[in-house]
């Protein structure tokens, strides 16, 4: 047996588990060898010091801490956990936000039932003012409430509310005057108008 | 009969606490070796024990069941060790000729004077594991230090049978060289048993 040969059987000789026939050509190699049996000596040792470094005990409360980093705080989380992880983070929360905001915008303002509904719902709004207004205006103590609810109808402008001012600070009974040509949000006024008189 | 480890992931994977307890108390000890073993430090040990528990408790989904749970184990925490111990080379590097103050990493063994002996062989075969090259140091790790067998480092390692052999076998030789070079405990140059006390030769 050669020098390389035995350092190619090295570890499987010292974990002892060489065949009876290659175990027995080692060993003769080592009889007469004084190198190998160095090198053989010096991964021995190698191996004894190894196995001699020290384990350690697992420290009392150990599992119970791992326990505590881990299944309370750290628990596996499920898919729709996980899914909604990325949509939280940080960095994506404003394309969230964005594609959230822009699903109803596109709705709205792109396709021609989106467009109907937002008229409906300007409508429906201006409806809802308008007969506060009409409610708040007989009240005497309601009236400036009226004019401040006035303001809030959509598309409305100055004179608007002017008008309301002027119509609910008129002697009861008394007739608003009609707008006069020209004046802007006719519609407007004249549907408040009927409401009042309602 | 008690669980084996597969059963218990499954377990675990259906929210049971206790089959996690389970596993972290039949791995313990086994994890916290590892970790001592990678870092050689004791203070670090536990800590990087319960991430690696951390880690293992979190990718558990990731687990292929139909492999062995202990390579599996052994491989989060050899990338996590690796992960440690890169971190800790370049803090090192950083910090350069910074001796570390003993009254920071306090070793809370008992007896320094009676453990003299232990504590320099521990020393001795920390430093000669340093010097070996990461794939060296963990193969003799799992092998020497683990006990575990060929077919498990490879599982773990992902690696041929023949490569994990060839490198134990490369890891046992430079160990043996480092530490016959290193001085006998004692004083004094350690001695071969053929009283040469010269490298192996490769």
């Amino acid at each position: 047996m050669t020098h390389e040969r035995f350092q190619d059987f090295l570890s499987d000789y010292l974990d002892r588990c060489l065949s009876p026939g290659d175990l027995r050509e080692c060993e003769t190699h080592l009889a007469w060898c004084a190198e190998c049996s160095l090198l053989a000596a010096q991964v021995r040792q190698a191996l004894r010091e190894l196995q001699a470094f020290p384990r350690l005990e697992v420290p009392s409360g150990f599992t119970a801490r791992v326990l505590e980093r881990t299944t309370r705080r750290d628990r596996v989380p499920g898919p729709w956990e996980v899914l909604w992880s990325y949509v939280a983070l940080p960095r994506l929360s404003p394309a969230a936000a964005a594609a959230l905001l822009a699903i109803p915008l596109i709705f709205m303002a792109g396709t021609r039932d989106g467009r109907q509904m937002t008229r409906e719902v300007s409508m429906a709004a201006h409806q809802t003012y308008s007969n506060a207004v009409r409610l708040y205006s007989r009240r005497t103590d309601l009236r400036e409430t009226a004019v401040a609810v006035g303001r809030k109808i959509p598309g409305q402008i100055e004179e608007t509310v002017d008008w309301i001012r002027q119509r609910i600070g008129s002697p009861e009974g008394e007739k608003a005057p009609r707008p006069g040509p020209g004046e802007p949000k006719q519609q407007s006024i004249r549907s408040l108008q009927r409401g009042m008189n309602a | 009969m008690a669980p084996t480890d597969n059963e218990l992931v499954v377990r675990c994977l259906q929210q049971d606490e206790y089959a996690w307890q389970l596993l972290v108390e039949r791995h313990s000890h086994r994890i916290l070796n590892i970790a001592f073993q990678f870092t050689g430090r004791r203070e670090e040990a536990e800590d990087l024990a319960q991430e690696i528990f951390l880690r293992v408790y979190r990718s558990l989904r990731r687990f292929d069941l139909s492999t062995g749970f202990l390579p599996w184990l052994v491989r989060v925490s050899r990338n996590l060790c690796i992960d440690e111990y890169r971190s800790r080379a370049r803090e090192k590097a950083s910090l350069l000729g910074e001796e570390p103050d003993p009254e920071r990493t306090p070793d809370r063994r008992p007896g320094p004077l009676q453990n003299l002996e232990e504590k320099e062989l521990e020393e001795t075969v920390r430093r000669g594991l340093e010097k070996l090259s990461g794939e060296l140091r963990t193969a003799l790790i799992l092998r020497d230090l683990q006990g575990l067998s060929y077919a498990e480092i490879a599982e773990a390692l992902e690696l041929p049978e023949g490569t994990v052999k060839s490198r134990i076998h490369r890891g046992r030789l430079e160990l043996a060289q480092i530490l016959s070079r290193e001085p006998a405990r004692g004083g004094g140059p350690r001695q071969g048993p053929a009283g040469g006390g010269e490298g192996v030769k490769r």
